[in-house]
């Protein structure tokens, strides 16, 4: 798969991976970088679900709550 | 502050629940309660709604840290993981009781005795009762934390509004000034209860040693937005904007703080005046205030509130569905039903009226930024739609 890349991106990567030991090309640098944003995508799509899913409570226990609210007037 | 090298206090916590600040503040006894210590002005409750507010208080953590953060969640309160406020003062050899008007509304952790109000309970003859009883327990030289739960404002709310109306009945949001004589009548009685409570502190001679805190747990609407027509489905200043008036005579100065303040910040500045040590949990988020009223801290606080209503255009009782964020002069707004936003300047427009949001301002940038980070809104979730 290619990919194509702005060329402005290219320079800016290119002077990086010249300037620095820690990466051979900019290809190995590009993969890093990527790599470390799905990670972050994985992570914060994880995170999310923990977030905003509904909580889960049993039938006797949802049954015991609608009650009390009930009690405070809120449900009929 | 209450030091006296550290000598032990008794703390009696009444709890307003639904009185409006902006309203009870007209109102001649609590004027001169306010005349008695440090009144935190500008303070803003976790959730608009007692469930999730009152156990954000007593943990003095937000509802998405201590598992209560919706309608349901007092199943879902990590007792495990925080210690209330109740506790540290049962763990000081306190005797904890009280009086609610349903267990679900705060952990009932550590208290020795808690009285659920029923039907036909005459509050405030049972609260006077149960400041005899901590008069006894004191003459035993013994100390006691006594929470009171004030319900009527509730009880009115519920029997003429609730009852009466739905979150888009034209009768009652076109008659704001009926709603708000109503609503005023509700506080005239809860402004007589304090005086009567106070003066039963005093002939009980309980003042002198005691820390007496005053607090509402949320407001409620008159009507100022369709949709809404008590709380707990937006997080508008009129069910958000509460209060906290700190008495005791060798402590709280008289002084207002109108900086934000945050109901989470309740209890740390209590666990600080007793020099009980928090660290139970790291996850408590509230701070103490002690540093405002020395003004060592010099900026408001950001405060962080959150809902689901269990009615409302976008009714979501299990979990929060309205997310904001609130700084002393704005408030960045986040519903993810229908995912908008919303900004208001709150000192230009206090009655948040001016959606500001998308019109480029670096304030709704900066709240968004760090409201994502609070509640981690995933930016580069595929679902993800940038508000409207």
């Amino acid at each position: 798969m290619q990919i194509k890349i702005n060329e402005k991106i290219v320079d800016c990567l290119k002077k990086r991976v010249e300037s620095s030991d820690e990466f051979e090309s900019i290809e190995a640098y590009v993969n890093s970088i990527m790599e470390q944003v799905v990670e972050r995508l994985e992570n914060e799509v994880k995170e999310e679900n923990v977030i905003q899913e509904e909580q889960v409570y049993s039938k006797e226990d949802e049954e015991k709550i609608k009650n009390k609210l009930k009690d405070l007037g809120y449900l009929d | 502050m209450v030091d006296e090298s550290r000598k032990k206090f008794n703390a009696i916590a009444i709890v307003l629940d639904g009185v409006r600040f902006d309203r009870i503040k007209l109102l001649p006894n609590f004027r001169k309660l306010c005349n008695k210590g440090t009144l935190f002005s500008n303070m803003i409750t976790y959730a608009p709604y007692t469930i999730a507010s009152l156990h954000s208080i007593f943990t003095g953590a937000y509802g998405s840290e201590n598992g209560v953060d919706n309608y349901y969640g007092s199943l879902s309160y990590r007792h495990k993981e925080f210690k209330t406020i109740t506790e540290y003062l049962k763990d000081q050899d306190y005797f904890t009781f009280g009086d609610l008007i349903n267990d679900v509304v705060t952990p009932r952790q550590g208290f020795n005795k808690l009285v659920l109000q029923g039907e036909n309970y005459d509050l405030c003859s049972e609260h006077k009762k149960m400041l005899n009883e901590a008069k006894s327990i004191s003459k035993d030289n013994k100390h006691f934390f006594l929470f009171l739960h004030y319900s009527p404002v509730h009880n009115s709310l519920v029997k003429n509004v609730i009852k009466q109306f739905t979150d888009f009945d034209k009768d009652y949001f076109e008659n704001k000034e009926e709603n708000l004589k109503k609503y005023d009548s509700y506080l005239k009685e809860a402004d007589e209860y304090l005086e009567s409570i106070f003066n039963e502190i005093k002939n009980l001679n309980l003042f002198e040693d005691s820390l007496i805190v005053f607090f509402s747990d949320h407001g409620s609407s008159i009507g100022e937005k369709i949709g809404e027509r008590t709380y707990g489905s937006f997080c508008y200043d009129y069910t958000i904007k509460i209060f906290a008036l700190f008495i005791s005579p060798k402590g709280f100065p008289v002084k207002k703080v109108e900086k934000v303040t945050r109901s989470i910040d309740i209890m740390p500045t209590i666990l600080d005046v007793f020099g009980i040590d928090g660290k139970f949990s790291d996850k408590i988020n509230g701070k103490s205030l002690i540093p405002l009223i020395l003004d060592k801290e010099k900026e408001g606080r950001i405060a962080f509130s959150e809902t689901g209503g269990l009615f409302g255009p976008y009714p979501s009782p299990k979990k929060p569905n309205v997310k904001a964020i609130r700084t002393q002069n704005w408030k960045l707004i986040y519903n993810l039903t229908p995912n908008t936003k919303e900004l208001y300047n709150l000192v230009d427009d206090p009655l948040e009226i001016n959606n500001l949001a998308g019109k480029g301002l670096q304030e709704e940038k900066k709240l968004w930024e760090i409201l994502k980070m609070k509640y981690r809104i995933g930016l580069i979730h595929p679902k993800y739609r940038e508000p409207r």
